[in-house]
């Protein structure tokens, strides 16, 4: 074995890894590979607590992320949010965590959808706002929404005179729950509220967060799970399937590079292992 | 407990218009005022205060909590009726620590600028763009041109290519680090390789041949294998940390509470 190839194979220059990975990354977007996608049991229940979300109730879209993580918790949140519009469910927006951008990035989204499907501001959606504390909050909208947000962040009008608010007082009154998250706030929303609301939790972390929620799903505290990107991708599948959506988009599009990224990455492991055996050998070799 | 709701809302009734900003600039007032009252109090005083309010902070929560509720439906305690109210008031002391960390952004990085430190040009940048930011939002407002701009196709676009970064710096990494060198190794790697695999099309796509379930041979898709190393290795795992997690959190919040914890505020001058 030549030992400076295996030198080598552990000792690949940083740059040529990440033009190869640009250059992957960008193939695999404007040509995507048909695959087959397998539904991801989190991903169904997700989808089937939606599907069963009552029509009268109005559902909440708690999104906690930032522009960083839009990668995989924008198309988390427009799949999520599609889904409710084609069944005419009223979407309340809530927004938590350390940056303040959530609000504005979930409005864009909803203000967009909802041209799509035609729904109005303050009648069909609304805007609660941005909380900086969750867990304050949560538990005072466990009693009363409308003492605790006031006005919609949108118009800064009085939350009760807005008609989207119509029979919904509290967190109880809610259908189904959803937060798309870059966090850990799942925790609150079951530690504080989940026991007392009938609503289903369902979650869409990123993937690097998605791990620790296998607990909660096994508990059923966590009703279904959009494993980041991927989990995002199976939702859409699911709404093609279901004729919400009439043929797949940008989200399952970005499935290939992500896939042949993580190829790549086997790859070069692998080289790397095989370098520093095959190093090794030809030490031992003299 | 009634009478505690009405003589409240009697006392501190909603305010609108001018009457609302005229309240917040007295309060602050004397909050100020309340600030350099405590500065003149001896160390000790000062720190049975702030142990005091911490206290009594935390036990709205606690009681509210484990006070026996009235019978369903109503499902209340004489506390209960106050906490949408606490949960504005704890939204309004957090928003504070937004306060707290411009003016340290502020502070450090005013000083860098000032006194010309190494790489004091980032500093500038960093300061340059708080403001045009902060003017955008509070002088245009979100709905301008202005403010969008510099936030969807600035800020957001900046911040997404921070984090799309990482990723090549986990594929240097990852290539670099993960070497075989034990048994440990080996099985982390198995079972990384498998949970990554089963997690995507190209990985699913090895093992499509076989039947989805309702066969022992379903047990040997990738998908089917890396979904049970989450919810059946993985999850223990996850849920074993969580209860040492909470346990900690317990013991720490408690410390807090009641102020047991070492270098709390004023204790050095007080002891």
């Amino acid at each position: 074995m030549d030992k400076s190839l295996a030198f080598r194979m552990q000792n690949i220059d940083r740059r040529i890894l990440y033009i190869v990975l640009l250059a992957i990354v960008v193939i695999g977007l404007i040509f995507p590979i048909p695959l087959p996608l397998a539904i991801s049991p989190q991903a169904q229940k997700f989808f089937d607590a939606v599907e069963k979300a009552p029509t009268n109730k109005a559902a909440i879209v708690s999104v906690v992320w930032s522009a960083s993580t839009q990668g995989e918790n924008r198309p988390q949140t427009e799949v999520f949010i599609r889904h409710l519009m084609s069944r005419r469910i009223r979407i309340l927006i809530m927004a938590f965590g350390g940056d303040a951008q959530s609000v504005t990035l979930a409005q864009e989204i909803t203000g967009d959808l909802a041209k799509e499907y035609n729904y109005e501001y303050g009648k069909d959606w609304i805007s609660l706002g941005y909380r900086l504390d969750q867990t304050g909050t949560l538990k005072g909208a466990l009693l009363d929404i409308v003492q605790v947000y006031k006005t919609d962040s949108k118009e800064r009008r009085p939350l009760g005179e807005w008609p989207v608010m119509a029979g919904v007082k509290s967190l109880k009154d809610i259908g189904v729950v959803g937060e798309i998250s870059a966090s850990g706030a799942y925790k609150n929303w079951i530690g504080l509220v989940g026991s007392a609301m009938s609503a289903p939790l369902c979650y869409g972390p990123t993937s690097v967060m998605a791990p620790e929620l296998y607990t909660y799903l096994d508990s059923g505290q966590i009703a279904g799970m959009m494993f980041g990107i991927k989990g995002a991708a199976e939702y859409e599948a699911l709404l093609v399937k279901s004729g919400v959506l009439k043929k797949a988009g940008f989200t399952t599009r970005a499935i290939t590079p992500i896939s042949l990224a993580l190829v790549l990455l086997f790859v070069l492991i692998g080289l790397g292992n095989w370098g520093m055996y095959a190093a090794r050998k030809a030490e031992a070799k003299g | 407990m009634d009478w505690l709701q009405r003589l409240l809302s009697r006392l501190f009734p909603p305010l609108h218009g001018t009457g609302f900003y005229i309240a917040i600039i007295v309060c602050l007032i004397l909050f100020v005022a309340l600030f350099f009252v405590i500065q003149l109090l001896p160390p000790k005083a000062r720190k049975m205060i702030i142990v005091g309010a911490t206290f009594f902070a935390g036990l709205f929560y606690a009681a509210e909590f484990f006070l026996p509720a009235s019978p369903k439906p109503k499902d209340e305690n004489f506390l209960t009726f106050a906490v949408p109210t606490v949960a504005n008031f704890q939204n309004v002391l957090t928003a504070f620590t937004l306060g707290l960390g411009i003016y340290s952004l502020v502070r450090v990085h005013g000083s860098n600028v000032l006194k010309q430190k190494p790489n004091w040009e980032n500093s500038v940048v960093l300061l340059g763009g708080m403001i045009v930011m902060a003017v955008a939002g509070l002088g245009w407002g979100e709905k301008s041109l202005f403010y969008r701009s510099l936030f969807r196709d600035v800020l957001a676009n900046f911040d997404g290519a921070m984090f799309a970064i990482l990723a090549f710096f986990i594929i240097s990494a990852a290539y670099r680090a993960f070497r075989i060198r034990s048994a440990e190794a080996t099985l982390l790697m198995v079972s990384a390789l498998v949970v990554m695999l089963g997690q995507i099309p190209i990985g699913q796509f090895i093992t499509s041949g076989l039947p989805e379930n309702g066969s022992y041979l379903s047990l040997l898709r990738l998908d089917n294998i890396s979904n049970w190393l989450l919810t059946t290795v993985n999850a223990p795992a996850t849920r074993a940390i969580s209860f040492g997690l909470g346990i900690g959190a317990l013991a720490i919040g408690l410390r807090l509470w009641l102020s047991l914890e070492r270098g709390a505020y004023f204790e050095a001058k007080a002891e």
